[in-house]
């Protein structure tokens, strides 16, 4: 059982601060997850609301059968899909705008000094490149954030995605290849 | 190793899937082969560019926000569980009790009114019928259909006990 999984357990029997602990540690992550996955700041922490709201309701239930971040990015990912299908199911290129009409992009980013250029050039290579995400089909999509951003392995990705090793070794190569066409193009 | 293994698990090499031994033997054969380490050059340029992506920070707002949605969830929807240990469970085990009282009562008064009185356990029971009798013509009529519980009837009816249930009991 990892640590997470214990703290976890902690906050089953009632301890709240084990709660805190694990909410600091996994926001940034989950945001970071959603926000790779939907293309939307505002969007992906709305979603990243839910999934915790529903990790806090899960807790008299929680039993560790798995990794905590596991079991945390499976939710993040049910979450994700049930999002996917109330949006359109044509590719969108990356919103950066929310739901208000406001831009999105620059307020969200954790700026340092940087020169304009440096900022201009910036935006623009992420916004090329959560484009090409959204433009992978959803389990590719999923397949390859989590493995690159979030460091997952393959098992986890199989458990996370409901299916096997081999079949997640396929969704990567074949991310990997359009998006290695596209980002070329 | 071959250039048909090495495309197969290059993808594995480059998100450090592949054992120890696996990971040499690639790698030798990426340093011999210009076809492959040319591929293992594109697939890691590809890795570099992905990662450059900045990441985002969550609003700071997004905890007191959070605290307050979990807050009006428990307000306007209880979770289940909730409801189920605060209001069901300590209702089910007072009326649990309740019942068992009622049958150990029945169960042992008619003993201890037949080692008071010096009458047998029949005339006990026939005794404790009657009771229920009276209670039967009172606010609770109709709602306890009873029969005699003297074990020596064989009829509805029993004399001795009063019951309204007919029983041709010879005491």
């Amino acid at each position: 059982m990892n640590e997470d999984s214990n703290v976890m357990l902690a906050f089953k029997k009632g301890d709240e601060q084990s709660f805190i602990t694990l909410l600091g540690k996994y926001t940034p992550r989950i945001v970071n997850y959603l926000y790779r996955t939907t293309g939307n700041a505002a969007d992906a922490e709305d979603l990243a609301q839910e999934v915790f709201a529903r990790v806090y309701a899960a807790a008299p239930r929680y039993e560790p059968t798995a990794r905590f971040s596991t079991w945390l990015y499976t939710i993040a990912t049910n979450i994700y899909r049930d999002y996917i299908r109330k949006q359109s199911h044509a590719p969108t290129a990356i919103q950066a705008t929310d739901s208000d009409g406001e831009s999105t992009t620059p307020e969200a980013y954790d700026r340092r000094e940087k020169s304009l250029e440096k900022i201009v050039e910036d935006l623009h290579r992420d916004v090329q490149i959560h484009a090409c995400l959204q433009l992978l089909p959803e389990t590719q999509r999923i397949a390859l954030t989590l493995k690159i951003y979030e460091n997952a392995s393959y098992e986890e990705i199989a458990e996370i995605l409901h299916t096997t090793v081999p079949a997640v070794e396929s969704l990567l190569f074949r991310a990997r290849q359009q998006l290695k066409k596209q980002l070329s193009d | 190793m071959n250039c048909t293994d090495s495309e197969r698990l290059l993808t594995r090499l480059i998100d450090n899937e592949l054992d120890a031994k696996a990971a040499a033997e690639m790698r030798r054969h990426i340093n011999e082969c210009p076809a492959c380490s040319a591929q293992c050059a594109a697939e890691t340029r590809l890795r570099t560019r992905l990662m450059q992506l900045n990441t985002l920070s969550a609003s700071p707002d997004f905890r007191a926000r959070f605290w307050q949605r979990v807050s009006s969830d428990s307000v306007d929807a209880m979770p289940l569980w909730r409801t189920i240990t605060r209001w069901v469970m300590p209702v089910s085990i007072t009326f649990s009790s309740l019942i068992a009282l009622f049958v150990i009562t029945m169960s042992v008064s008619p003993i201890l009114y037949a080692a008071g009185t010096g009458r047998d356990r029949h005339e006990a029971i026939a005794a404790a019928c009657s009771t229920f009798a009276g209670w039967r013509g009172s606010s609770v009529s109709g709602l306890i259909n009873f029969s005699c519980f003297c074990d020596r009837c064989t009829m509805p009816a029993c004399k001795q006990c009063g019951s309204q249930e007919k029983c041709a009991c010879n005491h």
